[in-house]
């Protein structure tokens, strides 16, 4: 059995770790706040430009766009893995990970080459870990990170892309589909596959100038930034929703252990009280 | 013969005041003709202190009820002599030494006192050598030594005398020596239980059974020990042969020292317990032990109150072993069985001299994982699997493998379980954890290492488990 002393001084550290949790926790859900903004924020503009990019490729009849490269057969896809710098936010960079390692070998089974892109620490230090070749990985990727970061990823790939290294190219990360909801999936970003599907919806009243092909094709790249952006604004938010919720049951758990071991210190506390009382009194009795 | 009188009873303990200058020595029999139901029988008692005034204090070593001032006590002049030799094989003795198997009376041809001093140090044997016991988590963890002392620690009903009779199925039947069984202050019906099964098994010939169950008053439960240790020590000392020595329990015999000193006029040192707890323990446990001649290998369980292996009971007892096995009751509770604890247990023979470098590796790493396993448990309860790094995801998955791989069907415990019981070779035992620590088999479900014996069972296992 543990002395008095051993338990209160494991009682202490787990209350200085509730603390910390306690803490990350309401960071983390003001963090989680701000981000759920953004993201709300930023959907109306990828919207309209999708429906943009949907109604001109409609009427459009002769695009011509390296992004719209069409490649027979896929040989090299790059993976694009966003996880976060920092752990402590429970399952979100496990999903991905595992998410990743699925996809990495669904397609090495057929025969399909993978690039394997990083964002994020975590990301990093596992595919270290398992030994996987990594083309290329980022660290930059945090909450406070604006547009640009999302364009430079966007144009890595928009230029491996246009060049043939790469047929095809994917973000494995955590999509924000409402404050309760997020889950690590697959986004396939390039080739572009909106505008093939694009249902002629024409607009008789706007005129365009230049003509809607001129349009579509310098729009095309927002697309992708855009695509890009949200992945990595979701990504983020979601990572400080996964935070918030692992640090809040971290904190829940560290107080069920604090009252199971202050129960364990006043019973051996009594004990203690007690024996002694008995000794002392039979040690008494006896002199008598 | 000395005659006394009876000048005071107080539970089991009575006064006898003698004539002058006639006065028994400490540890002589006394005997008291009682009469009970119409029969008269002889109780006998243990001379324990000289009081003064040609008085004595003596123990009863059977039920004291129906003794009256006044009445006559013989002194034996001896202490208790007890039967010992070849006949006293097969046979079920009670602290007298007076068989209670209903078999007839006992061919005696020589007595011994139970109380004798310990071997002359010169006289040891310093050999070490491994005693494979066939259980894995004890042959690869805390290792049992050929002529030395094991201790099997444990709280109430966590398995203590489970294993003990695991150790009799799988130690006394193969072995070709005799085996002296002392049953102390323990459930009677285990008693019969044992009995009937070693008729069956044929093993009782070789065998000596001494009980002082719950139902005798403390002062038999007080000497029965040292009356089977009597026994073993003639076969050792005559016959020089190798003997296997069961006591369970050893802590009743602290326990019945613990109430009669109270009664005796001493007064009570920590917890409660005898002032003289570590002598009395001494004393028997110096006893146990193997010499030039021949040696006695000893397996006593030990009770631990309330859990608290700090209890000065088993904590006397730990200091006179070579090995102890600590049985917990955190494991008990996962439904591991064994439930024997890998980090608490010891073995002084648990070095690479011994064991060698092999073994000593194994066991270390096993130990090392799980130890890590146990620090991480904090993290793990408080911040969840997910937090921990790679390296500790792939150590706590081979830990609780390792934990599950501890456990073992035994052939004592077949009725319950339902699995037919696992001798495993040292060798085997050795070899299978070198395997599983070297990740050679983390692909395997945990569940396949559960209740298992060598790795094969294990792989065999998983097969069953993906079916």
């Amino acid at each position: 059995m543990a002395t008095p002393r051993e338990i209160k001084k494991r009682i202490n550290s787990v209350k200085n770790t509730r603390k910390i949790t306690r803490t990350m926790e309401m960071v983390a859900t003001s963090k989680a706040k701000k981000m759920s903004n953004k993201v709300n924020a930023s959907k109306p503009y990828s919207q309209k430009i999708s429906e943009l990019v949907e109604s001109l490729a409609g009427i459009s009849t002769n695009i011509n766009s390296p992004l719209l490269r069409k490649p027979e057969s896929i040989k090299r896809v790059g993976l694009l893995v966003i996880t976060a710098n920092r752990g402590l936010c429970g399952g979100y960079n496990g999903n991905i990970i595992r998410l990743a390692k699925h996809r990495i070998n669904e397609l090495r089974a057929q025969n399909i080459e993978v690039e394997i892109y990083l964002v994020g620490k975590k990301g990093i230090s596992f595919f270290k870990y398992a030994k996987e070749k990594i083309a290329d990985s980022f660290t930059d990727l945090d909450d406070k990170s604006g547009y640009s970061i999302a364009e430079n990823y966007a144009n890595l790939f928009k230029g491996l892309f246009i060049s043939g290294k790469l047929d095809k190219v994917e973000i494995i990360s955590t999509v924000y589909h409402s404050s309760a909801s997020q889950k690590a999936e697959i986004i396939e970003v390039l080739p572009i596959a909106s505008v093939s599907k694009g249902k002629a919806v024409s607009n008789n009243v706007v005129i365009y100038e230049p003509s809607p092909e001129k349009i579509l094709e310098s729009l095309l790249p927002q697309v992708i930034n855009m695509a890009f952006y949200r992945a990595c604004l979701e990504a983020v938010t979601s990572e400080q929703i996964a935070r918030r919720v692992a640090m809040k049951s971290a904190t829940d758990a560290a107080s069920e252990m604090i009252k199971l071991l202050t129960r364990g210190y006043n019973r051996v506390r009594q004990a203690k009280i007690t024996q002694e009382i008995s000794e002392i009194v039979a040690g008494a009795d006896s002199l008598k | 013969m000395e005659k006394g009188k009876i000048k005071q009873v107080i539970g089991s303990v009575l006064d006898v005041t003698f004539d002058k200058g006639h006065l028994p020595e400490i540890y002589n029999a006394l005997e008291i003709d009682l009469k009970r139901d119409g029969s008269t029988h002889v109780l006998v008692a243990e001379v324990q202190q000289h009081l003064g005034d040609n008085t004595v204090r003596a123990v009863a070593l059977g039920a004291s009820d129906g003794l009256v001032r006044g009445q006559e006590v013989r002194d034996t002049g001896s202490p208790i002599m007890v039967p010992v030799g070849n006949s006293t094989l097969g046979r079920i003795f009670n602290v007298l030494g007076q068989p209670v198997d209903e078999m007839g009376p006992v061919d005696v041809k020589e007595t011994r006192s139970i109380h004798a001093d310990s071997p002359k140090y010169e006289d040891l044997k310093p050999k070490t050598e491994i005693f494979e016991t066939g259980i894995k988590v004890i042959d690869l963890i805390a290792p049992y030594i050929k002529g030395g002392k094991t201790g099997l620690f444990g709280g109430a009903g966590v398995g203590k005398t489970v294993v003990i009779m695991e150790l009799i199925n799988n130690i006394a039947k193969q072995h070709g020596g005799f085996s002296v069984f002392a049953g102390v202050g323990e459930r009677t019906r285990e008693g019969n239980d044992l009995w009937r099964e070693m008729k069956e098994s044929g093993v009782i010939d070789k065998t000596v059974l001494v009980y002082g169950q719950m139902n005798e008053p403390p002062g038999a439960r007080l000497r029965v020990a040292l009356t089977a240790l009597t026994m073993a020590e003639y076969f050792r000392d005559a016959s020089g042969s190798d003997i296997l020595l069961f006591v369970d329990n050893i802590f009743r015999f602290s326990q019945a020292g613990s109430e009669v000193s109270a009664l005796l006029g001493r007064m009570p040192s920590a917890v409660g317990y005898q002032p003289t707890l570590s002598t009395e323990m001494g004393a028997l446990q110096e006893r146990i032990t193997s010499t030039q001649r021949g040696s006695i290998t000893s397996v006593q369980a030990i009770y631990v109150p309330a859990d608290d292996l700090t209890d000065p009971a088993p904590a006397t007892a730990f200091t006179h072993l070579d090995s102890t096995t600590v049985l917990s009751r955190a494991i008990s509770e996962k439904g591991i069985y064994p439930a024997v604890d890998p980090l608490d247990s010891t073995s002084r023979a648990l070095t690479p001299d011994v064991v060698g470098e092999e073994h000593y590796k194994v066991a270390r790493e096993v130990q090392r994982i799980l130890q890590r396993y146990k620090d991480l448990q904090d993290i793990i309860a408080i911040l969840g699997m997910d937090e921990l790094s790679e390296d500790d995801k792939v150590l706590v998955a081979r830990a609780r493998k390792i934990e599950k791989f501890l456990s073992q069907p035994f052939s004592v415990a077949e009725v319950f379980t339902g699995f037919p019981g696992k001798y495993v070779k040292l060798e085997e035992t050795v070899s299978s954890f070198k395997r599983v620590i070297s990740g050679e088999f983390d692909h395997l479900p945990e569940q396949a290492f559960y209740m298992v014996g060598a790795i094969d069972e294990a792989v065999e296992k998983a097969k069953k488990l993906k079916a």
